[in-house]
C-alpha cells in the first residue's frame, strides 16, 4: 500500500511558546488505514492535524498528502482531505440543510448531486427530520454528527478527525464509530485523534502515541500491547508511557 | 456559484440577526430624525427663529414706536410687551431677564422723543446759523443724552450680545438720522420761505447683497439642518457598519466556521468577498432609506424636505465609493481584533472620532482652524464633502474625483491590511 500521508522530521513551535509543540515527528499513514494519533492534552496532536490541513505552516520538515506537499501544493492536498475539527465548525443560525448546502457549494459540488448527498447523509446519521432546524437548536450529539457530515460532502480520500466523539452520548458515539468503519471499508483513509483509548483500540489498525511533541510508540494495537509485557490494554500502556502527571 | 453561495449564506445570517438589523437600519433612521430635529434651531437663520425681546416703552411717543416698529420689521426679534399677563415694566423686565426667562430686554426712557427732538433741533439750528441762514443764539445749549437700556440674560454669550447691540445700534442711528433730516428740511424750508415740506427719502443708499459663490439656489440649503444632518448621519451609519461586520467576522472565527472555510481550498477568500459585497449593498440600502426619511418623513415633523440634487449618476458613484470605504474599514477592524468587546469598543469610538473630525457632528466650517486642518484625514470628511458637492454645490463629476479616489484608495488599503492581519492570524 502506498502512503496516504507522509510526515518527515516535522517540527513546529508556536510564536512566543517556550516548548516546541511538535518535535521531529516522522510517520507514514498508508492508504486504507485507520490511524489513531493518541496523546494527552498538549501532546501535539491538534498541531499535527492543523499542519496536515494547511492551517499552520511547519517550521521544519516535510508533509505530503498522496504526494502533494501541504505547503507548496496546498490546494491539491486540501482537495483530498476532509477535516472534522474539534470544535463545531458550523453556522448556528443556519439550518442543517443551509449549512450543508453552503459548505458543499464551497467544495464546488453541483446543486442536484449535493441535494442527494445531503439527504442521504442526514438519513444515515438520524438527522432526516432536522434538515430545516437551525443548528443552534441541536443537541451536542446532533451537532457532532452534522459536523462530520459537512466534512464528507466532497468524498475525501482521507478523513482527518480531531476528537470526533468528544462530549457525545453513547448512541451518537457508536453511530459515528460504525460509520467510520464502513467508510474505511469503502477505501477512505482515516486519521483520528481521541482521548477514548478503548475506542481507539477497537477502531484503529495503526496507532501512534505522542507526548510532548514526540512519538513514544507506534504500531498496531496488538503490537503495542504485545511490546509491553505485563500490560493487557492500551490505557495502562498509555499511562505508563506518558506518565500520570496532569497536563495543561 | 461559490460566490453566490457565499452571498446567500451572508444574507441568511444577516436577516436572522435581529439586533444586527436594528443597528444597521432602525438606529440610523432614529438618529437622523432626532439629530435633524435637535439641530434644527441652531441651523435656522434668524429670520426663521426670532429672538424674543421684552420691550418697555416708557416714552410712549414717536421714538418709542419707531424703535418698536423697527424691532418688529427687522425680522430678527419678536417683541414681547407683556410678562405673565402684566404689561412689561422696568422692574418685571429686569427680573425676568435676570432669571433667564428672556434673553433680552430693552427699556426706552420716559421723554426720549422730546429729548431727541430737542437735541436734533438744536444741532440743526447751529448748522444753519453757521451758514448764515439763521440767527446765532448766544446761549450755550447742553444736550441731554438719551440712554436706552438693554438688558441681557447673564448667561448670554458675548457674541450674541454684540450681535444684538450692533443690530439695535444700526436702526437707532438710522432713526436719529431720519429725524435730523426731517427737522433739517423743515428748518431749511422755513429759512428759504418755501412752505412745502420736503419729502425725506429714507431708503438706504448703500445696501449689501448676499450672493452664493456658485450662484445656485440650492446652495442656500447649506445652512439647513436637514441638508446637513441627512447625508452626515447617513455616512455615520454607513461607517457604523464596522460593528455588525467586525462582529460577523469574529463570530465566524469563534464559532469555528472560519476554520472550516480555511480548510476548503479557496473558499475563505470567496466568503470574504461575499461579505464585502453584501455589506456594501447594506450600506447602499441604508443610504437610500435615510434619503427617503429626509425626503418624506422629516417634512411631516415640520422640517424642510431633503434636496437630493439632480446629478444621480454622480450621486450613485459617490455613495458606492463611501460604501466601499465603510465596508473596508469594518473589514479591517474585524480582521485585527480577536474579541467582540475589543472590536465594538474600538469600532464605535473610532467611528465617533472620525465623524467628529470629519464634520458629521458639526460642520467643518464652524470648527477651529486646527480641527479644519485635521478633518482632511477622516474618510467621513471625504464622504461628506463629496456628497455635499453633489447635493449642494451641484458640481460636475470631475469635482468628485479627488474625494472618490481617496475613498477607493482607503478601501484598497483597508483590504490589504485586513489580508495581512488574516494571514498573520492564520499562520500564528
Amino acid at each position: 500500500m502506498s502512503a496516504a500521508i507522509s510526515i518527515e522530521n516535522l517540527v513546529h513551535r508556536y510564536k512566543d511558546a517556550e516548548q516546541v509543540a511538535v518535535n521531529d515527528i516522522s510517520l507514514e499513514i498508508k492508504e486504507g488505514e485507520i490511524f489513531g494519533l493518541l496523546g494527552p492534552n498538549g501532546a501535539g496532536k491538534t498541531t499535527t492535524i492543523s499542519i496536515l490541513s494547511g492551517l499552520l505552516k511547519p517550521m521544519q520538515g516535510k508533509v505530503t498528502i498522496h504526494g502533494f506537499d501541504v505547503t507548496l501544493q496546498i490546494d491539491e492536498s486540501k482537495k483530498l482531505i476532509g477535516v472534522v475539527p474539534q470544535e463545531i465548525a458550523l453556522y448556528p443560525t443556519l439550518t442543517a440543510n443551509e449549512n450543508l448546502e453552503f459548505f458543499g457549494s464551497m467544495y464546488g459540488i453541483q446543486k442536484a448531486a449535493l441535494k442527494d448527498k445531503i439527504k442521504n447523509y442526514l438519513n444515515l446519521f438520524g438527522l432526516e427530520n432536522t434538515g430545516k432546524k437551525r443548528v443552534e437548536q441541536f443537541s451536542g450529539g446532533m451537532k457532532r454528527r452534522l459536523n462530520l457530515i459537512a466534512s464528507l460532502l466532497h468524498d475525501p480520500k482521507i478523513l482527518i478527525l480531531d476528537e470526533p466523539t468528544a462530549s457525545v452520548d453513547v448512541q451518537s458515539r457508536n453511530l459515528i464509530i460504525e460509520f467510520l468503519r464502513d467508510l474505511n471499508k469503502k477505501g477512505t483513509t482515516i486519521l483520528y485523534t481521541s482521548h477514548y483509548l478503548e475506542e481507539a483500540e477497537n477502531l484503529c489498525t495503526e496507532i501512534a502515541i505522542i507526548d510532548e511533541g514526540k512519538i513514544v510508540i507506534q504500531g498496531s494495537p496488538q503490537q503495542i500491547i504485545g511490546s509491553q509485557p505485563g500490560f493487557d490494554n492500551l490505557e495502562t500502556i498509555f499511562l505508563k508511557l506518558t506518565e500520570k502527571k496532569l497536563r495543561d | 456559484m461559490r460566490f453566490i453561495a457565499a452571498i446567500k449564506k451572508e444574507c441568511l445570517i444577516l436577516l436572522r440577526d435581529k439586533a444586527g438589523l436594528a443597528i444597521l437600519f432602525i438606529m440610523p433612521l432614529f438618529l437622523i430624525t432626532i439629530m435633524s430635529l435637535i439641530q434644527d434651531a441652531p441651523f435656522k437663520d434668524y429670520k426663521e427663529n426670532k429672538i424674543p425681546i421684552v420691550y418697555v416703552d416708557n416714552d410712549k411717543d414717536s421714538l418709542g414706536s419707531i424703535i418698536e416698529k423697527g424691532l418688529v420689521n427687522s425680522g430678527i426679534f419678536s417683541v414681547i410687551t407683556e410678562i405673565d399677563g402684566t404689561a412689561a415694566n422696568d422692574e418685571n423686565t429686569k427680573q425676568s431677564v435676570a432669571r433667564g426667562e428672556y434673553r433680552l430686554g430693552i427699556i426706552i426712557p420716559e421723554g426720549a422723543t422730546k429729548t431727541m427732538n430737542k437735541n436734533v433741533e438744536n444741532r440743526v439750528d447751529k448748522m444753519l446759523a453757521n451758514f448764515g441762514m439763521a440767527e446765532k443764539d448766544s446761549t450755550v445749549f447742553q444736550s441731554d443724552s438719551i440712554q436706552l437700556i438693554i438688558l441681557f440674560d447673564p448667561a448670554a454669550k458675548i457674541a450674541f450680545r454684540s450681535s444684538v447691540s450692533s443690530t439695535l445700534d444700526k436702526f437707532i442711528t438710522r432713526t436719529e438720522m431720519e429725524t435730523m433730516l426731517l427737522i433739517f428740511s423743515q428748518k431749511l424750508g422755513e429759512a428759504s420761505g418755501i412752505k412745502q415740506e420736503a419729502a425725506i427719502e429714507s431708503r438706504p443708499l448703500i445696501t449689501l447683497k448676499e450672493i452664493q459663490a456658485n450662484d445656485s439656489k440650492v446652495a442656500e440649503l447649506l445652512t439647513n439642518s436637514v441638508q446637513h444632518n441627512v447625508p452626515a448621519w447617513a455616512i455615520f451609519a454607513m461607517f457604523y457598519i464596522v460593528i455588525p461586520l467586525a462582529s460577523s467576522m469574529i463570530k465566524e472565527r469563534e464559532e469555528g466556521s472560519a476554520l472550516r472555510l480555511l480548510i476548503i481550498p479557496g473558499s475563505y477568500m470567496t466568503c470574504l468577498y461575499g461579505k464585502i459585497f453584501i455589506y456594501t449593498i447594506v450600506c447602499l440600502i441604508q443610504f437610500i432609506l435615510m434619503m427617503m426619511v429626509g425626503i418624506y418623513i422629516l417634512p411631516l415633523l415640520g422640517l424642510p424636505a431633503f434636496e437630493i440634487g439632480h446629478n444621480f449618476i454622480a450621486l450613485v458613484l459617490m455613495i458606492i465609493a463611501c460604501a466601499l470605504a465603510a465596508t473596508g474599514y469594518g473589514f479591517m477592524v474585524g480582521s485585527i481584533f480577536n474579541s467582540h468587546h475589543q472590536a465594538m469598543v474600538f469600532g464605535s469610538v473610532s467611528v465617533v472620532i472620525l465623524s467628529a473630525i470629519g464634520g458629521v457632528l458639526v460642520p467643518v466650517y464652524v470648527m477651529p482652524g486646527i480641527m479644519q486642518n485635521i478633518s482632511i484625514i477622516s474618510p467621513l470628511n471625504w464622504s461628506l464633502n463629496g456628497l455635499n458637492n453633489v447635493f449642494l454645490r451641484q458640481t460636475d463629476f470631475t469635482a468628485l474625483v479627488p474625494d472618490m479616489l481617496k475613498l477607493l484608495g482607503f478601501f484598497v488599503v483597508m483590504i490589504l491590511l485586513s489580508a495581512k492581519f488574516n494571514q498573520m492570524k492564520k499562520y500564528k
